[in-house]
């Protein structure tokens, strides 16, 4: 039996579930705080896919400081712009990150952040168009913890 | 000495008239979510920007709204279409109602 | 089976490092990790406040670092460069100096004004504006002559065996490099030290290496040695050595 081992045998005796602090969880966001966070974005509109290019690391080795950047395919002219990009993230104990409001002058839809994550959690970034429609993009983004500090 | 509300923006070089550029802005600010604890474990209180706001000359192009999930020291970047010359200025303000301010140069 | 029977059992299931598939899933990707460096790196903001301090007025004469460095009449020389030769021998004091020994000396014997803490912000942003000056120039410290002596005892520390866990500096980044230590690789040292002063996103702060020294021996479970010691100074030539012919690019921006 090898160390992981040990630990998922323990975990299935209960044996951690009596030290909660080690657990993360504490925090994490309600399921229906994150659907009122798209709510919020959206409007109640279903968001089509497309237009929405997120980018952010598969794996990211410190929640602490995660980049992650969007980019919305827009003219970017006063008839058709990107008005908002939202990004969310489902697992932090508060899912809104970070909301940008753009106009004409902006020239490109682009966001580029770094950003927590508490732990483990999808991605999302949202973007609301001059015409009202919604365009969204999603990732997960695995958080591990470092090695030595 | 970590000083709070210290700010940077950074241009590209080599940009002309009408030109997309990205401007990347950082502002020193600890962010604290409200969610942490200190080492005797007291929570320690929300302390985080919470508006970005960019105005190209005397245009407000851009506001946004900021959490405490934005990394200590933040960084946002983002693009701008540099169709005249004028001052890019970032206004940062946050859950104690600091204002911090920082500009760069549009020249084309 | 006696305890210390089943306790040999356990150590020798324990693997040395985590199994290649794990290592394949859980490691972080070259590309991922170049999307860290893109941006700002935060460690800038703090050299800018370090250019203000080489500017700032102190002691009784009321002198900068830039009134001797720099401007119409230079007292010293100009400091484009000077960092890359650092830590260096320094006849006056008979030793040799890191940096930010070297600054603080020149902070209480040339403007007469308090020498700034080892482990204070300030040092830290002077250190890393005067070794930006040095930037993309080559790291080229002396190892020969007066230095000799403290590159011998900078081998010496970075080899000895210490602490609980009986490790040394180079146990893990020479012997295991390579290997992984709970999903990280550990890294060889090689040219590590031409991106120090550097900003670690794990404290979102920035440091000295030889504060990062001393992190890394408080992991290792060793008595960390202070910064500014003659021990802590000779480590810190020899590991800056092993950076010679390389590049200075900082700040630096880790994990």
């Amino acid at each position: 039996m090898n160390r992981r081992e040990v630990l998922i045998a323990a975990a299935a005796l209960g044996a951690v579930a009596a030290a909660p602090g080690l657990l993360s969880f504490a925090h994490a966001a309600e399921p229906d705080k994150v659907a009122e966070a798209i709510a919020a974005v959206t409007g109640g509109k279903t968001a089509q896919q497309g237009r929405v290019t997120l980018t952010a690391p598969a794996i990211a080795e410190n929640g602490a400081v995660v980049p992650v950047s969007v980019e919305v395919a827009s003219p970017m002219t006063e008839g058709d712009y990107v008005k908002s990009i939202t990004i969310l993230a489902d697992k932090n104990p508060q899912p809104r990150v970070i909301s940008v409001n753009l106009t004409p002058d902006n020239g490109a839809a682009y966001l580029s952040v770094r950003m927590r994550l508490g732990e483990t959690s999808p991605v999302r970034a949202y973007a609301v168009m001059s015409d009202g429609s919604v365009y969204a993009a999603e990732k997960s983004v695995k958080v591990t913890i470092g090695g030595c500090g | 000495m970590a000083e709070t509300g210290k700010a940077l923006i950074k241009l590209p070089a080599g940009y002309k008239k009408g030109d997309v550029i990205q401007a990347q802005t950082i502002c020193i600010h600890p962010q604290d979510t409200g969610y942490g604890k200190d080492k005797e474990g007291k929570p320690i209180p929300a302390f985080h920007v919470t508006s970005v706001e960019v105005w190209y000359g005397e245009k407000k192009i851009s506001d946004m709204e900021v959490h405490g999930a934005i990394s200590k020291d933040p960084y946002i970047s983002f693009k701008v279409r540099a169709s005249h010359s004028a001052p890019l200025k970032v206004v940062w303000k946050d859950t104690k109602g600091n204002v911090f301010e920082q500009s760069a140069e549009i020249k084309v | 089976m006696n305890v210390k029977t089943i306790i040999a059992a356990l150590l020798a299931a324990l693997p040395l490092a985590v199994p290649a598939w794990a290592e394949e899933t859980q490691s972080i990707s070259d590309a991922d990790l170049a999307l860290y460096r893109e941006g700002i790196n935060p460690a800038e903001v703090l050299r800018n406040t370090g250019g203000e301090l080489f500017n700032k007025k102190m002691g009784p004469e009321n002198l900068s670092c830039a009134d001797c460095h720099e401007g119409q009449k230079p007292k010293a020389k100009a400091l484009t460069g000077a960092a890359a030769a650092y830590p260096k021998h320094n006849k006056n004091a008979d030793r040799v100096m890191s940096l930010q020994l070297q600054i603080n000396n020149c902070v209480e014997k040339g403007i007469k004004a308090e020498p700034y803490k080892l482990n204070s912000a300030e040092i830290t942003a002077l250190t890393l504006y005067v070794k930006g000056l040095s930037n993309g120039m080559k790291v080229n410290v002396a190892t020969n002559g007066p230095a000799q002596p403290w590159y011998e005892v900078g081998k010496q520390v970075y080899e000895q065996r210490r602490g609980q866990r009986n490790l040394s500096c180079k146990t893990c980044h020479d012997e295991l490099a390579g290997h992984t230590l709970r999903m990280q690789k550990l890294a060889s040292i090689g040219a590590g030290a031409s991106h120090w002063p550097a900003y670690r996103m794990v404290n979102g702060d920035t440091f000295l290496i030889e504060q990062r020294f001393k992190q890394c021996m408080s992991n290792a479970r060793m008595a960390p040695l202070k910064e500014g010691s003659d021990p802590m100074v000779a480590l810190e030539l020899y590991v800056t050595s092993l950076a010679n012919g390389a590049a200075i690019e900082t700040p630096g921006f880790v994990r």
